[in-house]
Parts: structure tokens; sequence; C-alpha cells
């Protein structure tokens, strides 16, 4: 029998409407004992968010955090965090499959860094919302992964 | 299993020498401010905005926006958060003024 443990995670991406699809994952997270974190929902908002993330991924007891590549601001994240030592390890990027650099065609600035990111560090994922593809969700990645690292956590594998 | 696995994420949330020194700070003192939480625990703000989000998130404390203002948020522990820390035994002394 393993034994249960929590983890934190934090979920990052567009503000919005998108937020509505963050806090549902939030919510599935946190059903399955998992701390999930909207810095837009669960920070004070005393602090910019862009002075405080950096400070709060570095020395916090944060387990993973999750880009979602949806907008400039989370684009923008993602490049202050991809190549910094203390956070990358606990970045998981999420991206729209036709951006993915092995998947997708696109040239762009963004997708070249993702190539970057992966093989240094792995962990971007092609992701389709609109389950146009076989692609899976946004929602499916995060939960998946979380859980699994849940449970290597509970046995004390990472 | 639901329940339990909420009570998992409030150990979690507990088991912080710097989230337990904010909890029994807004114990002591409902409805106090966020810079004044910085100055009693002496917390940098950063660390602090992340912990009082992992408090508020597993439902132990509440935040209330001052008026006039979206960027002065005060705090206070919930009744679920006052019934927990009692059930858990750990609503103790009175935090000391530093």
């Amino acid at each position: 029998m393993v034994r249960e443990v929590c983890i934190i995670v934090v979920l990052l991406g567009a503000g919005g409407k998108e937020i509505r699809k963050r806090r549902i994952i939030a919510k599935k997270l946190r059903n399955n004992g998992i701390i999930a974190l909207i810095p837009e929902d669960d920070f004070a908002p005393d602090i910019a968010p862009s002075l405080i993330e950096e400070f709060i991924f570095k020395y916090s007891d944060v387990d993973l955090v999750f880009i979602n590549v949806e907008s400039w601001g989370s684009a923008t994240e993602f490049a202050q965090f991809h190549d910094d030592t203390r956070i990358a390890p606990k970045l998981r990027v999420l991206t729209f499959h036709k951006y993915h650099p092995l998947y997708g065609s696109s040239m762009s600035y963004l997708s070249d860094l993702y190539l970057t990111h992966i093989a240094k560090y792995g962990h971007v994922y092609a992701y389709d919302d609109k389950e146009e593809s076989n692609f899976p969700t946004s929602e499916k990645i995060i939960l998946t992964i979380s859980i699994r690292y849940k449970f290597l956590r509970a046995l004390g594998k990472v | 299993m639901e329940e339990a696995r909420k009570m998992l994420t409030i150990y979690r949330a507990l088991d912080n020498d710097s989230r337990l020194k904010i909890l029994y700070t807004i114990l002591n003192e409902p409805d106090i401010a966020f810079n004044d939480i910085a100055r009693k625990t002496e917390i940098d703000k950063p660390a602090l905005a992340y912990h009082l989000g992992v408090l508020k998130n597993v439902g132990l404390v509440e935040m209330e926006y001052q008026k006039r203002s979206k960027k002065l948020t005060k705090y206070r522990v919930t009744e679920q958060g006052k019934e927990i820390l009692k059930k858990l035994n750990i609503v103790v002394e009175p935090v000391k003024p530093s």
C-alpha cells in the first residue's frame, strides 16, 4: 500500500476567459489531494506578479509549475523562467500542437525556444483543447502528470 | 476519500514553519493587512504572498479587499480554519510582538 502525500502545483496561463479553464483544472486537482494555485486567484494582489513569481518558484516548496503558453504574458513567463536552473526542473510547458517544434510547422522564435528547452530539460507538451486531433487536452496532461508526480513523491522517488 | 484528501492538503499547508507563524499572526489579529503581517512575521513580501496563497487555497484563511483599493488586502482565519485548528489542537498561545 502506498501512503498518500500532497503536492503543490502552480497553474500559469492566460487571463480573461481562459482563467476559467485553469479554475476547472485546479478544482479537479484539489479533488485528488493536490494544492493547485492560480496566481490571479490565490496570491495577494499587494505585490505585482512579475515581482513575486520568480522568487516563489525558486525558493518555495512548490513541486511543479505548469505554464500553458497561450498569451503574450505566459510566453514572457516561459521565456523568463525556461533557463533558470532552479526553476526549469519544475517547469511543465504546454503549447498548442501547431507551435510544438516536433509536431507543428511553426518556425517562430518561441517554437525554437521550446526546442532548446526540450533538448536541455524536456517537458514541453503539445495539446489540443478543441479535440480536433489526437493530441490530449491541456487538462488531461496536467492531471495525468500531477497525479503521477504525487505517487512518485509518495514513493520517495522525487 | 475526498474528505481525507482535503485534510491531506491542509496538513501539507500546515507543514511549514512560515505558514504556521502567519496563521498564528492572523488568528491573533483578525482583519490584519498584508503589510502588517509582513512586518509582524518578518517574512519577505513575495514569500508571504505565496504562503498566504497556500493557506487561502486550502480554506484556512480568507482575504478581503479594503475599500477603494484592490491592492490593499486584509486577512482572517475562516470558521472552517478555526475548527480545523481546534481539532488538530494547534491553537496555541498568542504570538509575542516582535
